[in-house]
């Protein structure tokens, strides 16, 4: 149910009345308080579940559910659809004029003079008999306070493009003709008791009028319209526009059409992350698609200072894809899939990448979750023994990726899709699933961000980072290189640094790399800063993004104990804008409580639950998009 | 403090997977995705989208913050629609999800017309309206407790009622609504 609250149930006459109250002319609104009163909620669904007892209750759900928004006849002047506070008369006689309309207005809203007089209700009922399968009526509008006349033509004329009107007609045809019959059965009775016409006095004729009216209203309308009985009202929508030779899409089953969860993972180099920052990061998800059911999609994401990388989810074995971010040395927005300089960038295709990056949480591929899950903290500890050196080359305070940029091509890439509600979709698919690569619901894109992302943080990049790179368990090769091929190279390189003295020679390798991804992000900033120049604006912009595409945006900043509440600030104001105008809860500053490398869950759990590891997991759970 | 729900579907033969279900289904908060709000108004009032003031009163939107909190005259997670005035888009929309608007009076003279003449020159009494329509994405069980994408029009009318001086108004204040606004400023 929706929520509407005035600050003062009763709305000032006049702004004056208004500035001497000193209170605010504001209302409060909560669109989507309750469960829907059609949806199967806790009762219904408790009904629902025993279907030979309480078959009867829920066909009577169902049937409701079935109502198109179609069949809602809708305001001529301003499109409202129909006012359930508004009196909802039918006509047996077609409005043919302004005149008849103006009959009809007379005996609709001035209820002390219905009916005209006799020879109306003579005519009437010659009309009634002559025209008895075209019924029409009108209603007074409530917001605009103009008359519309139910007429199918002009309901077709306000809704052109939608087949359903149709069904609009047919169903106000046939409430319009059980309102009349009803009508004359009650004129019947009241004639076989004497009727309105024996009566003489006037103030008795009048009143029998009123109750009549009244009758209709109160009882007749309500049955007919159940628009009437509630003030709010629920309708079937199609999922996807559609044209006049299709048939409108009204529901899907939900593993054709899931919610999906995102999670982007933002980190500096993994020699430098935060201890148990990924365990952590790795076990919220992992309680998250412990609950999630069957239908939902998830997919995981890493980022770095110039790499999108996404797990191919559907391999048993974990995999990574590699997106690496184009840069930007023409101050132009810069195409996602490009594929400029293939030879060190794997370019994804679409195809492959919504098969392989978001796969439904069935049974069989959470066990592939997991591997991924697993390999992602291992590879931490392989990034630490293998590659001592890199920690000890770089001084520098590591810098993580720009958030706006990822979430930039992320929704590049979303966009590919479909979602219901999709008022930018070109084209209207016959069939949404064989036509888009991938038909979603919604969703959340959980971020999980161990410090300020680069555009709010200082703009200074120190190094370059590679975040899971590359390979089988997404270690020991970097982006777009093989594991086979350079895994000896780097090993060489590594066992030679350390021949020659604590690694002078793989530093001098490591500051190279370091100088190009400084060149990278460098040109971004340049990019950054003279196009946009306005961070509040761009992740405006982004949020917008996000809502326009179904998804929520959740963030999750995570700091160490240590420097928790101590090092400079998240930009928290900034990403509560991100988050807020996508729809999402809003951002959350945690910190991680325990002791350096946990590696292990045994080791984690000893967190016990109050502390703030534990809040991580139970915000995570919660902000899921199958929890909320 | 917690909640007993009762499953008369048990079966032991099926246990696992009904209730798997059964208790997602109990324990589940839903949640809306791509919906679409619309707000109508009776014509002598209308959402105000005036671009915030600063502490003295004067407009200067390009150096406030507080040109992000509202957006297209709502203060909440919802963005409005560049094209269209009335039309805001929420990428997801849980049970605690509110917003707030002010409203202005628009009419040339200042007051809330609650009637209407007709081109026939009949006076009809109409209180001030609100109408909201929500439209959005759920997924939702259905038969065979078998989940469903559906897509829902959430229509709400509502009619209120006029306080002709300042006490009636005063005494009409809903102190939670108030406090929801409020803060929301702050």
């Amino acid at each position: 149910m929706t929520i509407l609250r005035p600050v003062t149930q009763c709305l000032p006459q006049s702004t004056k009345i208004s500035e001497q109250s000193n209170l605010p002319f504001a209302f409060v609104l909560s669109p989507y308080a309750k469960n829907s009163l059609l949806d199967c909620t806790s009762e219904s669904i408790k009904q629902g579940l025993n279907e030979n007892k309480e078959e009867s209750n829920k066909q009577e759900v169902l049937s409701t559910s079935l109502l198109p928004a179609d069949s809602v006849p809708k305001c001529g002047t301003c499109g409202a659809p129909i006012n359930p506070c508004a009196l909802i008369r039918s006509y047996p006689s077609k409005p043919t004029s302004d005149a008849t309309r103006t009959r009809v207005l007379k005996g609709e809203h001035k209820n002390n003079e219905d009916y005209d007089d006799d020879d109306d209700d003579n005519s009437s009922n010659e009309d009634e008999e002559g025209e008895e399968s075209t019924c029409y009526g009108s209603f007074l509008c409530a917001l605009c306070g103009t008359i519309t006349t139910l007429h199918p033509n002009i309901q077709a004329a306000l809704h052109p493009t939608r087949s359903g009107k149709e069904l609009y007609v047919a169903r106000f045809q046939e409430n319009a003709q059980r309102a009349s019959a009803a009508l004359e059965e009650k004129r019947r009775l009241f004639s076989q008791s004497g009727g309105w016409r024996s009566r003489v006095n006037l103030r008795n004729e009048r009143r029998h009028r009123d109750e009549d009216t009244a009758y209709i209203h109160k009882h007749l309308s309500s049955e007919l319209y159940p628009e009437c009985k509630n003030h709010i009202m629920e309708f079937s929508v199609p999922l996807f526009p559609s044209s006049s030779t299709t048939k409108p899409v009204m529901e899907m089953n939900a593993k054709d059409c899931p919610t999906i969860l995102t999670a982007v993972i933002l980190d500096h180099a993994p020699d430098r992350s935060i201890p148990g920052y990924f365990t952590s990061v790795c076990e919220s998800i992992r309680l998250a698609i412990e609950n999630a059911p069957s239908h939902a999609k998830i997919a995981i994401f890493l980022a770095s200072n110039c790499n999108i990388t996404s797990f191919d989810l559907s391999s048993p074995t974990p995999h990574l894809k590699h997106i690496r971010l184009p840069q930007t040395t023409n101050k132009s927005r810069p195409d996602f899939h490009s594929t400029e300089d293939n030879n060190t960038d794997v370019v994804l295709e679409d195809e492959l990448l919504w098969n392989q990056t978001y796969i439904s949480c069935t049974s069989e591929n959470k066990s592939h979750i997991e591997a991924v899950l697993r390999a992602l903290e291992d590879s931490l500890v392989l990034n630490a023994a293998c590659r001592p050196h890199w920690s000890t080359a770089k001084t520098k305070e590591p810098k993580i990726p720009n958030l706006g940029q990822v979430l930039h091509y992320l929704f590049n890439y979303l966009e590919c899709g479909l979602h219901p509600g999709d008022l930018t979709s070109p084209n209207v698919p016959s069939d949404p699933i064989q036509e888009y690569r991938m038909c979603y619901a919604g969703g959340k894109v959980m971020v999980f961000l161990p410090q300020a992302p680069l555009e709010i943080g200082d703009v200074v990049v120190e190094n370059g980072t590679f975040v899971g790179t590359g390979g089988f368990g997404g270690s020991c090769a970097r982006v777009g290189r093989r594991y086979a091929a350079n895994i000896e190279r780097e090993h060489s390189q590594y066992l030679d640094g350390s021949q020659n003295g604590n690694g002078v020679e793989s530093d001098t390798k490591v500051e190279e790399i370091e100088k190009e991804e400084d060149q990278i992000n460098a040109e971004f900033i340049d990019y950054f800063f003279t196009e946009k120049k306005d961070i509040a604006d761009w992740y405006v912009d982004l949020g917008s993004r996000a809502a326009n595409l179904a998804m929520g945006i959740e963030i999750f900043a995570i700091q160490e104990e240590e420097n928790f509440l101590k090092t400079k600030s998240f930009g928290f104001p900034l990403l509560k804008l991100l988050s807020d105008k996508s729809g999402g809860c809003g951002p959350l500053l945690l910190c991680l409580k325990g002791e350096s490398n946990v590696y292990d869950r045994d080791v984690l759990e000893s967190f016990g639950d109050n502390g703030t590891t534990a809040t991580l997991f139970r915000e995570v759970q919660a902000r899921c998009p199958w929890e909320r | 403090m917690g909640k007993v729900s009762a499953n008369d579907n048990f079966n032991i033969a099926n246990y696992r997977l009904d209730l798997t279900i059964d208790f997602y289904i109990f324990r589940k908060r839903p949640c809306a995705f791509g919906a679409m709000l619309r707000i109508r108004t009776s014509p002598s009032f209308a959402i105000d989208i005036s671009p915030p003031t600063d502490e003295n009163g004067n407009e200067n939107p390009k150096n406030s913050s507080n040109r992000y909190l509202k957006s297209g005259g709502i203060i909440g997670p919802c963005v409005s629609n560049p094209y269209e005035p009335d039309l805001w888009h929420f990428g997801t929309c849980d049970l605690d999800t509110t917003v707030a608007f002010d409203a202005e009076i628009i009419s040339s003279s200042g007051q809330l017309e609650h009637s209407v003449v007709t081109d026939d020159g009949t006076v009809m009494d109409i209180s001030p309206c609100i109408q909201t329509c929500f439209m959005y994405t759920a997924v939702i069980a259905g038969k065979n407790k078998v989940f469903k994408t559906v897509r829902r029009l959430r229509v709400m009318t509502t009619n209120l009622s006029v306080a002709e001086d300042t006490e009636k108004l005063s005494f009409s204040l809903d102190a939670e609504a108030l406090a929801v606004v409020r803060n929301t400023l702050v």
